[in-house]
Order: C-alpha cells, then sequence, then structure tokens
C-alpha cells in the first residue's frame, strides 16, 4: 500500500504534505496533554514495533501470506494520535533510511496508513465496544465486556485497512485527470479511478483486510491471557 | 561391532532416481525469515559501501541528503522522458564515481524496474490510455461484451499509453536510483543523524531511540520465527498457523512495552530531563570543505536548470 515516488503528481503529493504537517502538529500537542513526557520511550518503541510488525507474515487460507500494518491495533494499545506519530515515523525511517517507499510520498503514505487508517479503524472500534480509554497503555473491555472490544477491534482493523487502501486507490486514479501533457497523455499513475478502486480494493476486501482483523484479534487475545494488567473485559 | 541386519539393507529408493530434489514449497515462516535476511544483508551492504572512498561518501551528508532530495523533487516535475532520462544519467554517473558497483546497483534496482513495468505495462494499450493508435492488436465492427467484461471495437497499442509507461517506468526507477545513492553512500548511524537535523528536540529523540530499537527487535523476530521451526514437526492448520504469528507479535508487543519501562527508568535514573532539547551544529560555511563548495554550486546549477527545462 506505501506509494512509492513517481506514481503521485506534484499537486496530489504537495496537497498531502500540506494536510498532514498540520496533523502531526496537532497530534504532537495532543501527546503532550496526555502523556507524560517520560512516555517519550514509549512512542519510540511503538514506532519500531510497527515498523517490524510487517516483517510477519501471516498466512490465509488458499496457500496466501501477507502482512498487516497493525494500525488499529496499535491505535488500540498506546491511543490514536500516538500511535499517528509512532506510524508516521516508522514510514519516514523506512522511507529515507531504507529506501522503502517514496520520498515525495511520505506525506501521502503518513495521511492514508498513519492517520485516515489509525482514526478510521479506532474511531469503529470505539463506536462498537463503546470503550472508554483510560490512559494508554492500558485498554478495557468495552461496556459490553471484552467480546464486544474485541469485535470492535477486529471491524475497526479490516475498515481501517481499507480506509488507507481506498486512499491510496482514489490519490492514484486521479492522476490521469490532472496531470496530463499537452497530447492528453498521463504523466505519472496512468490508471483511471474505474481500475485503481478495483485493483487495489479486491486484494484488500478479500486478504489483507482479513490478515489486519485476525491479527489485530488474536494479538489481543493473547494479550489478554498473558498480560492481564494490559487488557481487563 | 557388528552393524545390524537393517542397517544393510538397501532403501527403496534407488540413488540414480533420486537426482531431482524438489524444493520444499516456502511458507509463512520462511517469507518472514527471508524478509529479515534481507533487511539485515541491506544494511551490511550499505555499510559496506558507504566505507568506501568515493565523491558522495566525502559530501558532508546534510547537504548532500538536501541536494538529492531537491534532486527527486525536481525529477518529480519533469514533463518529457528526456528530462527524466538526464536524472538517470546523473544517477548512475554519482553512482560509478561512489564506487558503487554497477552490478548490485542495477540488481538492487531489477525488482522495482520489473515489478513497475507489469504495472505500467497495460497503460500502453488503448483500453487504458486512449489516443492515436502505433499498432494494431484486435478490431471488430463493434464492442461485445465477454461475461461482464466488455470488449471495445479496437486495440491497439497508443502512442500516448506507450509514453505514458515509459515516462512511469523510467521516473520511478530513477527516483529509486538517487534514493539509494542516499542510503548507500551514508554510513546508517549519520543517515539518522542527519534525518533527525531537520526535526524539532522531541521528535529527534524519539526517530533516534526508535531507529536502534528497530535492529533489536529485527533480531528478536528472527529468534522468534526459528524458535516456531524449531518446534515445528508437522504442518499445522491456518488458524494454528494464524494464532503461531499473533502471540509471536504480542510478545514482541510486551517486549517492547518492557523496554520502554526500562529505558524510561534508565534514563531518569541518569537525570534526563524530558524538557531538554538535543540541539544539532548548525550549517556553518566555514565548516564546509571544496568539495562540499563545489557540489553545492553544481547541484544548484544542475537543479535550478532542470526546474527551468521542466517549466517551460
Amino acid at each position: 500500500m506505501h506509494i512509492p515516488d513517481g506514481y503521485l503528481g506534484p499537486i496530489t503529493y504537495g496537497s498531502l504534505w500540506a494536510a498532514i504537517i498540520p496533523l502531526w502538529v496537532y497530534a504532537s500537542k495532543k501527546i503532550k496533554e496526555t502523556m507524560k513526557a517520560s512516555r517519550i520511550p514509549l512512542l519510540a518503541m511503538a514506532s519500531a514495533f510497527s515498523f517490524v510488525i510487517m516483517m510477519f507474515n501471516v498466512p490465509v487460507p488458499g496457500g496466501t501470506t501477507g502482512h498487516a500494518t497493525g494500525s488499529t491495533l496499535i491505535a488500540i494499545l498506546i491511543g490514536p494520535w500516538a500511535a499517528s506519530i509512532a506510524l508516521s515515523i516508522a514510514l519516514i525511517i523506512q522511507a529515507i533510511a531504507f529506501g522503502d517507499g517514496g520520498i515525495t510520498a511520505i506525506g501521502a503514505n503518513c495521511f492514508n496508513i498513519a492517520f485516515a487508517g489509525v482514526f478510521g479503524g479506532y474511531g469503529i472500534y470505539r463506536l462498537i465496544s463503546g470503550f472508554n480509554p483510560p490512559s494508554p497503555p492500558f485498554i478495557k473491555g468495552g461496556q459490553g465486556g471484552i467480546n464486544s472490544h474485541l469485535i470492535g477491534a477486529g471491524i475497526g482493523a479490516y475498515i481501517g485497512i481499507n480506509i488507507s487502501a481506498l486512499l491510496t486507490a482514489i490519490e492514484l486514479g486521479i492522476q490521469p485527470l490532472i496531470h496530463t501533457g499537452a497530447d492528453g497523455s498521463p504523466l505519472y499513475s496512468p490508471f483511471p479511478l474505474s481500475i485503481t478502486i478495483p485493483a487495489i480494493m479486491i486484494g484488500n476486501l478479500l486478504i489483507f483486510g482479513i490478515i489486519e482483523a485476525v491479527v489485530t484479534i488474536l494479538v489481543l487475545i493473547y494479550l489478554r491471557k498473558s498480560h492481564p494488567e494490559l487488557i481487563r473485559g | 561391532m557388528e552393524i545390524p541386519e537393517w542397517l544393510k539393507k538397501q532403501s527403496g529408493v534407488d540413488s540414480r532416481q533420486s537426482t531431482v530434489i524438489k524444493r520444499p514449497k516456502e511458507n509463512f515462516l520462511d517469507k518472514t525469515l527471508r524478509h529479515v535476511l534481507s533487511f539485515t544483508e541491506d544494511i551490511m551492504f550499505n555499510e559496506t559501501v558507504s566505507a568506501k572512498r568515493g565523491i558522495l561518501q566525502g559530501i558532508e551528508p546534510r547537504l548532500k541528503i538536501l541536494s538529492l532530495i531537491i534532486f527527486i523533487i525536481v525529477l518529480s516535475l519533469q514533463r518529457s522522458i528526456a528530462g527524466i532520462l538526464i536524472f538517470l544519467i546523473v544517477s548512475l554517473s554519482l553512482m560509478s564515481l561512489s564506487g558503487i558497483p554497477l552490478t548490485l546497483f542495477l540488481k538492487r534496482l531489477l525488482p522495482v524496474f520489473l515489478f513497475t513495468t507489469i504495472i505500467a505495462f497495460p497503460a500502453s494499450f488503448s483500453f487504458i490510455v486512449n489516443g492515436d493508435p502505433l499498432l494494431f492488436l484486435y478490431r471488430s465492427d463493434a464492442p461485445h461484451n465477454v461475461g461482464p467484461i466488455e470488449i471495445p471495437a479496437v486495440i491497439s497499442l497508443t502512442r500516448q499509453g506507450v509514453f505514458s509507461a515509459l515516462t512511469l517506468i523510467f521516473r520511478v526507477i530513477t527516483s529509486v536510483s538517487i534514493l539509494f545513492l542516499i542510503t548507500l553512500t551514508t554510513p546508517p548511524n549519520r543517515l539518522i543523524k542527519t534525518i533527525t537535523y531537520f526535526m524539532p528536540g522531541t521528535l529527534k529523540s524519539i526517530v533516534s531511540v526508535s531507529y536502534r530499537y528497530i535492529f533489536f527487535l529485527v533480531q528478536k523476530v528472527e529468534q522468534l520465527i526459528m524458535g516456531i521451526k524449531s518446534r515445528s514437526i508437522s504442518a499445522v492448520s491456518v488458524p494454528v498457523q494464524q494464532r503461531l504469528v499473533a502471540s509471536r507479535i504480542g510478545l514482541l508487543f510486551s517486549l517492547s512495552l518492557r523496554l520502554s519501562n526500562d529505558l524510561e527508568r534508565a534514563m531518569e535514573a541518569r537525570g534526563y530531563n524530558y524538557k531538554f532539547e538535543v540541539k544539532s551544529s548548525k550549517f556553518k560555511v566555514k565548516d564546509f570543505s571544496g568539495a562540499d563548495t563545489i557540489w553545492v554550486i553544481v547541484s544548484i546549477i544542475f537543479a535550478g536548470v532542470m526546474l527551468w527545462k521542466s517549466l517551460e
């Protein structure tokens, strides 16, 4: 889902940089309000964790494997604003230090995965679980108990990753509309929305969304069993 | 000592027939290990190449990274294949002058090239990018449907489509090649220090700590996966496999949490004040070498000319 350099034109990637910078500033303010300064190591570790989680290959029926982004999971575990910053840092390190993902597309990737994916998934989770968050990283089951918490987390993770995928598809699909040469040739991603949306969404709706939901639910079940101090139903 | 009878018996497999060994299919554990291995290999390769003597290794890292990022931005503004190819030639020349072996550089670019070509190739056809036909592949009197798919009356390679596909391929591989110049010519620790130079104080600390612990957690992933592999004696169902992976991710999270608590206590024990901001040394012209000055002048002229040409 990472967009590399070259697929987005300057108007699109410039707009997404302009959108993500105020969000980073606001997220930093929210973190200062809700998190003690001494929790800086937690943010750093969450960022390293979100980088590494993408290395795990998760099997799905049919012999295919895929990886999870863990965006909703991390939002549930450390709070959405902290998760947004942690995932953004992971994406920036991935792009610049490891050459994975584009420099110009950092704004777009952070907006799609670290902001829209995190808040979309976390919002659905809150809605379903009716969960009132105490200070992260401690989380509790919502009003409906641990089952609503797990169902909310699974559905939230599924929707969260699909929101990120849909935004990616839209950003790629609008390129032929806004960036063309004098003879009408597309200068960046040449595929229209009628192709990018099904091409990206089918895989995410059928495989990667399910992987994200399964991983989120199973990790929370594991943490509930092995670290009950983190999750109470 | 006498050899037991059962050991003297020949097995049913004829050694002459068993020369073809079927490679076992790569499972989810092997794929994860492959990712970990390729990550480690890349880092070791970057460290080796960045330690070589070469033109880019000798430039002040902040100046080099800033100028190469500006190159990527100006490249993204190019509207012609010729403009993009100039950047590719510059990138390959810098690679050669920096002592990076061409074969290794191309080996790293090959997956990007193949992936982008597969994605871009369909754009050459009229059903994606309509335009002036270059080569007719299919013609009929009228469009018709095959199931839910509508087959157009004419399918051809179009001039605009081929231009779009080539533009995308060259733009992507050139951007990636410039990005590789950054990662291959800057030692990883210097690279992260340079990235954080442009960030505010608190973020600087988070990124630095995060970068260091990525390597530790990647090593843990390898150990966790090897642990599952060494305990596996037969194939298990997909839900069990998923639980195995999820439990390791959970374990990794609890480990990360414990590490962050340890780190927090260690920082406090050493009197770390969280309001303290690490000040980076400022850009001072007198600190720059002659090579840095020449690099800056040449970069500004090149980026300026290419920007001007792209706006024409």
